[in-house]
């Protein structure tokens, strides 16, 4: 791990909860996060949920009615923010505009004492790390978005703290940028090998880069995983609706794979089902097409919109039912179709599976015996 | 039942409290301090001995009233002339563009810069014949308002908001009356009495040009409140300057609610 | 709407009300007061009444004395000032509406009025002194009357302004900046001097210099506290109101006015002449 002199920490939370004085309703109500060093765990979840709240208190700047934290083992709830050796990066930035790059990158070297030859060494490594050398001299007044948020990331590193946090970082930039700063972003915390936490609203942000994802609603957490497993695997109605950008919807199971729902349609599961049982779906585009075989339900179109190459449309059903469906075609609003499952497809079943807990750390959760076993452990903690 | 929060130390927080309410603390114990005295019968026995008194204060009005109510005169007199001259200037300041606007501004702001005596002073050698007549009170009095009337018009004036409002009623069919009663009032009202309390509180506070301007006649209370202090006995004084604190501080605590805010001369 | 030559002949009269109406109450007479000073006995343009003035012991001393007083209130104020606008214009805290009014009244307070409260709570029956001879049986602090008094009262008299003065860059301070300065390790110390202050440079700045224009002018205090301790607007009133000399008067009253003048936009001015030589020099290394 590059982190000199500072090996990444791991992080727990445990049992936190927090009420904004003057609030009613808890902004944290009794979370309990487990990570391990070195990676990198995205909280997502709608605005308001609660997830800048635990950033901030994994940050020293809120201190949480109930429960504890634990970087590298140590219950850190006491600690003062200057103490913790925690990096920081808010949403917009927060740059110091009186001073030019270089001055930002060793601010917190100078807090500490470092002495100026020392300090200019580690900067200009940072800056190198960062790809923000050629910038080393300017003030930072003079930046553009991007290079605002590296220098922001090499002035939190600088100091090779345990744990990273970013808020939102990528929501400052123009759209067209956020996707190429996303995969630098990736490999930047990669090569350094910090522990990082970061927040974000987007769900093809946090599907996109985190090793491991945290669901957060109303201060609760709805679900944890990695990205494949939250997309394939959605606990409840909201993991899917919100993460997946998916419609759910209710069905029957007609066998242990296959469900049926609206007026007819079946599908393949990802998972075993219980025949005769209700089963909620979670239905994407990938698992309809446009028939062209006359087999299908009929449908009249809701909206069709185009989004490069391909139109995105959403059709009713006769029963009622939203279905999202793709075509390489337009279609006219208002004009009826017939739709159909697509061959190959599985949908994904919503539930909350059992759990295997192991300590008070885990959260987890062991998949139907058709897919190969994956859990989540923690292997020396 | 909720436990109580507690947030981390914040060292920028506590040293700014601590200092805030220190500076209140020092700048409001005088008039605790005036207070005692005003209502002491005899200050050199010290505080209150010899009992509560109204006295001083009784006293202390009768004296003053009629330069006290002059003081009120004139600053409604300042206001006029304030309204007169500063509205036009406020107006073409918010709303147009021209060559020379910057110049416009800096002028308004000219007063700021000389202190209150040259002015009095200036004004006293330029047109001596006037003093009698009290014009050069006002006069200067006006000189030394006028910025921070303009200050506090021309934002308001000039706020987008304001100015959208105003083109939507033209569209509608209103003409300049209409829209200056309907619309601009409105929206300028809150302004436009901060502005007045300002130059009235001001005005009634103002001492280094009207120590140079004043006669007999035409007196602002400030003026007899120097010669109690220079002359007077403590107690009279110290009742002289409650009975200047009840007109000068609501009118404060009023403007600051309006959101104004002003500076007064040394 | 309006005709475009109407539009501008409107303008043009509008915006030359102000500048008439000033040049005859204040421009003319200031040049008369001008003029006036240079003029001998005999109607001749002399600088006599000049160097009277910048020759006399006297006038020299006021004229440090005024400086002094100046510089040391400036100082105070903002010593004390910038911690009270950085809370008073943060975030939480219930009672910072409260600080703001308070803050404030002193604001509508003539000098006057200010060297009264310096009287009452330090003069030789103010309420200081006469509480420590309660105590003590001797009378101390009692110094009204003294440069430190008169100091005090400058200094009373500032705060109030200044705070106002920065409150406005205060706001522009995100909680966020402060936040990361802390993460990165910051004491309170070391936020205010490396983080704080450098922000609210410029602001500091237009307040020190509207605070020192406005030491040089004040009277009203040091015409109530003074009892010795000479400033130059006494000795402009008492040239004029005592001694009868006009012209005297009027030329300490353009020095002034050109000094005041200068210390509003000179010290500005100067301020960013050496910010830009010492950017200069080091490229963009500001701190």
């Amino acid at each position: 791990m590059w982190s000199r002199g500072r090996l990444a920490a791991s992080l727990q939370f445990d049992r936190i909860g927090f009420t904004y004085p003057g609030e009613k309703s808890f902004a944290i109500n009794n979370v309990s996060i487990n990570v391990k060093p070195s990676e990198l765990v995205v909280l997502v979840g709608p605005s308001g949920c609660g997830k800048s709240t635990l950033l901030r208190i994994v940050a020293g700047l809120i201190i949480p009615d109930s429960g504890r934290l634990y970087v590298d083992g140590e219950d850190t709830v006491k600690l003062p923010p200057e103490k913790r050796c925690i990096g920081w990066v808010p949403q917009n930035y927060a740059l110091f505009e009186h001073l030019n790059v270089t001055d930002n990158v060793g601010f917190g070297l100078r807090m500490q004492g470092v002495s100026r030859p020392e300090r200019d060494r580690q900067v200009e490594e940072m800056l190198y790390l960062c790809r923000i050398s050629e910038f080393a001299k300017r003030s930072v007044r003079s930046l553009s978005g991007g290079q605002r948020q590296r220098v922001a990331i090499a002035r939190a590193l600088a100091v090779h703290p345990r744990v990273l946090l970013l808020d939102e970082p990528l929501a400052a930039l123009d759209p067209q940028l956020r996707t190429a700063i996303r995969s630098d972003l990736k490999q930047l915390l990669r090569e350094s090998g910090v522990t990082s936490l970061f927040v974000t609203h987007d769900q093809h942000e946090a599907l996109a880069i985190a090793d491991k994802v945290i669901v957060l609603r109303s201060g609760k957490i709805e679900q944890v995983g990695t990205p494949e497993e939250l997309w394939n695997f959605p606990a409840n109605e909201f993991v899917a609706e919100f993460l997946n950008s998916a419609i759910v919807t209710v069905g029957t199971a007609i066998d242990e794979c296959t469900v049926e729902f609206d007026d007819g349609l079946c599908c393949r599961t990802n998972r075993n089902v219980t025949s005769g049982q209700n089963v909620t779906l979670a239905m994407r585009k990938e698992n309809f097409e446009i028939s062209s075989d006359g087999f299908g339900l009929k449908a009249h179109v809701l909206s069709c919109e185009y989004s490069g190459g391909i139109y995105q449309i959403k059709v009713r059903t006769e029963k009622g039912t939203l279905l999202p469906v793709t075509s390489s075609e337009k279609l006219a609003v208002g004009s009826i179709v017939l739709v159909n499952t697509k061959e190959n497809t599985e949908m994904a079943v919503v539930g909350a599976y059992e759990r295997s807990v192991e300590d008070n750390w885990l959260q987890g959760w062991i998949p139907s015996t058709r897919q190969p076993r994956i859990r989540v452990s923690i292997e020396d903690s | 039942m909720r436990v109580k929060t507690q947030q981390p130390k914040d060292g920028i927080r506590s040293i700014g409290k601590m200092y805030a309410w220190g500076l209140a603390t020092v700048c409001l114990l005088p008039i605790v301090f005036v207070s005692s005295v005003a209502t002491t019968p005899v200050w050199q026995h010290g505080p209150w001995a010899g009992g509560f008194t109204l006295d001083w204060i009784i006293q202390s009005w009768m004296v003053i009233s009629p330069y006290a109510f002059f003081s009120i005169k004139l600053s409604l007199l300042v206001v006029m002339v304030d309204f007169i001259i500063g509205i036009p200037t406020s107006w073409v300041l918010a709303r147009h563009r021209f060559p020379g606007r910057d110049v416009l501004l800096s002028l308004a702001n000219v007063p700021i810069a000389v202190p209150g005596i040259a002015m009095g002073l200036a004004l006293i050698i330029t047109y001596p014949l006037l003093r009698k007549s009290g014009f050069l009170l006002v006069a200067g009095h006006f000189l030394y308002t006028l910025p921070f009337f303009i200050g506090s018009l021309t934002p308001q004036l000039g706020n987008p908001s304001v100015h959208d409002a105003e083109e939507v009623a033209a569209t509608l069919g209103a003409n300049f009356p209409k829209r200056v009663i309907h619309v601009i009032y409105p929206k300028v009202r809150t302004s436009l009495l901060a502005a007045v309390i300002m130059v009235v509180t001001l005005s009634l506070g103002e001492f280094n040009i009207s120590f140079f301007l004043f006669n007999p006649q035409n007196k602002p209370l400030p003026v007899e409140l120097y010669s109690a202090y220079i002359t007077g006995r403590l107690e009279m004084a110290a009742a002289i300057t409650l009975w200047f604190l009840c007109f000068v501080v609501p009118a404060a605590i009023l403007l600051e609610r309006l959101g104004g805010s002003k500076v007064g001369q040394a | 709407m309006y005709q475009k030559s109407t539009n501008r002949i409107r303008v043009a009269v509008l915006s030359l009300i102000l500048p008439i109406i000033f040049c005859v109450l204040l421009f003319w007479p200031l040049l008369t007061l001008g003029l006036q000073s240079l003029a001998g006995t005999g109607g001749e343009i002399t600088f006599a009444q000049y160097r009277e003035i910048l020759t006399s012991h006297q006038y020299f001393k006021s004229f440090v004395n005024t400086f002094l007083l100046s510089l040391f209130s400036t100082l105070i104020a903002l010593a004390v000032g910038i911690p009270a606008a950085v809370y008073v214009e943060g975030k939480s805290g219930k009672d910072r509406k409260i600080l703001a009014v308070l803050l404030t009244i002193p604001l509508s307070l003539p000098g006057i009025v200010i060297g009264f409260f310096i009287i009452i709570t330090f003069g030789r029956t103010g309420i200081v002194p006469k509480s420590i001879e309660l105590i003590t049986g001797n009378r101390a602090l009692a110094f009204a009357y003294t440069f430190y008094g008169m100091l005090l009262g400058y200094v009373y008299f500032q705060i109030p302004r200044v705070v106002l003065t920065l409150r406005g860059a205060v706001s522009n301070i995100s909680q966020d900046v402060l936040d990361s300065a802390k993460m990165l390790g910051a004491s309170t110390f070391q936020s205010y001097v490396y983080v704080i202050i450098p922000t609210l440079k410029s602001s500091i700045i237009s307040a020190a210099s509207l605070s020192m224009a406005t030491g040089f002018g004040a009277f009203g205090t040091a015409a109530t506290l003074s009892r010795g301790y000479r400033v130059i607007p006494l000795e402009i009133a008492a040239a004029f109101t005592e001694n009868f000399q006009p012209k005297l008067a009027g030329a300490m009253s353009i020095i002034l006015v050109l000094i005041t003048i200068f210390m509003l936009f000179g010290i500005t001015r100067m301020a960013e002449l050496w910010e830009y030589r010492r950017s200069g020099k080091e490229g963009a290394r500001v701190l």
